[in-house]
């Protein structure tokens, strides 16, 4: 078992298979912590079930297959870590339909909105929208128990949630942000805590395919997710509640690396009848 | 005719058999547009055509059951429009669940994310997010081919997208604003528009129950929306696009320049910019 400031911490990371939920998984479990994997693609799921295996062993990880956005199976994968390892710490709510499922190139010859799948549409804003919903819902019973926990959503730039091409993907993100909000209010004074943590702009993942011909290494990349995601993970990151963290200004401090969630700064709040206070 | 300069325009509103979709229904009717109202309930619906009658004229409304988040009857509605008045222009996404889903009274009870029914959270987000994509994505075509059009979707406000107790409505009004966004940046150098227009605060229909013991009086009322979105529906507004008015600060006393500026801004959120490799291609962000 590895040691680090993770140790014993049970932490579920869903979109495990790849991209930043792997890079995540991989650090966390260098730090000692328990992993809970979930993804739709086994084969995937399993390869990096199988390093975190040689990292801290075979009790320190368990890969669940499932769908986020399955009211059954979503929360049948929390349920099910909880029983494995005895509790539930943290969920990474990284699963995401990118970008690439609507375009090879969606920078390039970007679909109209006219133009998109309706079912492709409707599935990206169940994966990435109600799929961390269900599976915060599923989870935080648990983290109130402990009066311990965190909840860390994944989103995007704020900017990225209407670049036109990309389909569902940034209204999806849009609706997370503004949730992550909303479970921060509900989470406030409890120990658990609801944050967003995204790279700061676009990763090297398969959300960016080839075809954009965008240099690898100019992007951001899943590595830089790590420090902050062992930061949200641990203790330290205790009292920081409702806040935006960007993996590609980490190195910079917290303070430029964060901000509140969603878009409180803009002005032109509601307009509020006397009687009500927010 | 003066005073009807909406006449030879067809809305399609849905969510028009009450609220807020009523109130513009009225609204451009009495400018001399045609309307279809699009709802669920067939009830509504009569009521609703009466009334926008009686404002615009008589024969100058059709009431059409739909469900905004079914793609056939999506299009059943287009055609229905058209086959009803010969033409349709503008799109009005106003039908939304509100929060008295999810409780009687924001105010005082606000049920926690992890005890909302899961199926209830998803119907909302697809009604409110999912719908107006289907009716603009089904409308936008036709809008398009003719050179002139409008959509037009109702969100709420920026600080109401995360008010919590509410479920999936502000996460679902999230979506839609960012979406909007995308719309008028697709539509750009069409002739059709994409812009938002909200009430700017509660406002007086169903969504705020009783129950909430506000008065109903300093609510946002329905026909604030009157001027604003006829004022969208006209000519006036060609120029603009990818914009969000707030109805209650629309003054139809001040010059054009200033009322826009007093009640308008740009869609969505503007806040620090994604990092970008170099290479990138500059969106119009």
């Amino acid at each position: 078992m590895a040691d680090g400031k993770l140790t014993g911490k049970v932490v579920v990371v869903t979109g495990a298979g790849r991209g930043l939920g792997r890079s995540m998984s991989l650090a966390l479990a260098e730090q000692g912590a328990l992993l809970a994997l979930v993804d739709m693609d086994g084969e995937e799921m399993q390869q990096v079930a199988g390093e975190i295996e040689q990292i801290s062993g075979r009790e320190a990880v368990v890969p669940l297959g499932a769908d986020v956005s399955d009211p059954d199976s979503g929360p049948t994968a929390i349920h099910y870590a909880a029983e494995n390892f005895g509790r539930v710490d943290v969920l990474f709510n990284n699963a995401a339909i990118g970008p690439q499922a609507v375009a090879d190139d969606p920078y390039g010859s970007p679909p109209k909105f006219w133009e998109l799948n309706p079912y492709t549409f409707v599935r990206m804003m169940d994966v990435n929208s109600a799929g961390p919903q269900i599976m915060a819902a599923a989870a935080a019973p648990y983290m109130l128990q402990n009066g311990w926990g965190r909840i860390v959503n994944i989103t995007t730039a704020l900017d990225a949630m209407y670049v036109p091409g990309m389909g569902a993907y940034g209204p999806s993100k849009a609706a997370l942000e503004a949730h992550t909000a909303i479970m921060a209010k509900d989470l406030d004074g409890t120990g658990v805590t609801a944050n967003v943590l995204i790279p700061g702009g676009p990763a090297n993942t398969r959300m960016i395919p080839d075809a954009t011909g965008i240099a690898r290494d100019a992007l951001i990349q899943p590595e830089d997710m790590q420090a902050p995601a062992l930061w949200l993970a641990s203790e330290e990151s205790d009292g920081h509640n409702g806040m935006r963290f960007i993996a590609g200004h980490w190195a910079d401090g917290l303070k430029k690396a964060s901000a509140p969630c969603a878009w409180p700064q803009l002005g032109k709040q509601a307009i509020l009848p006397k009687s009500i206070e927010r | 005719m003066a005073d009807r300069p909406l006449e030879g325009r067809t809305a399609l509103i849905t969510g028009a058999g009450r609220g807020l979709g009523k109130a513009m229904a009225e609204g451009l009717a009495a400018q001399g547009a045609n309307i279809a109202l699009i709802d669920l309930e067939e009830d509504v619906l009569t009521a609703a055509v009466a009334d926008v009658e009686a404002a615009g004229g008589q024969g100058c409304a059709v009431g059409i059951s739909a469900d905004v988040t079914d793609r056939d009857r999506a299009q059943a509605a287009i055609d229905k429009t058209i086959d009803a008045f010969g033409e349709f222009d503008i799109l009005i996404n106003d039908a939304a669940m509100g929060p008295q889903f999810f409780t009687d009274n924001f105010a005082a009870h606000q049920p926690k994310f992890w005890d909302i029914d899961p199926e209830l959270w998803h119907r909302v987000l697809t009604v409110n997010a999912y719908g107006p994509q289907l009716m603009s994505s089904v409308a936008a075509p036709h809008l398009v081919e003719r050179g002139w059009g409008r959509i037009i979707n109702v969100t709420t406000s920026l600080d109401t997208m995360y008010l919590r107790g509410c479920g999936a409505y502000g996460p679902s009004k999230a979506a839609l604003e960012a979406n909007t966004r995308i719309m008028s940046q697709d539509l750009a150098e069409t002739g059709v528009t994409a812009n938002v227009l909200i009430p700017g605060g509660p406002a007086n229909t169903r969504m705020i129950p009783e129950a909430t013991g506000f008065d109903r009086e300093e609510l946002v009322q329905p026909e604030a929306m009157r001027a604003p979105v006829c004022w969208l529906c006209s000519d006036d507004s060609d120029d603009i696009n990818g914009m969000r008015f707030i109805a209650a600060l629309w003054d139809e006393s001040l010059p054009r320049s200033e009322r826009i500026e007093k009640a308008g801004g740009p869609t969505a959120w503007a806040g620090s910019l994604a990092q970008r490799p170099t290479g990138w291609a500059e969106a119009d962000r």
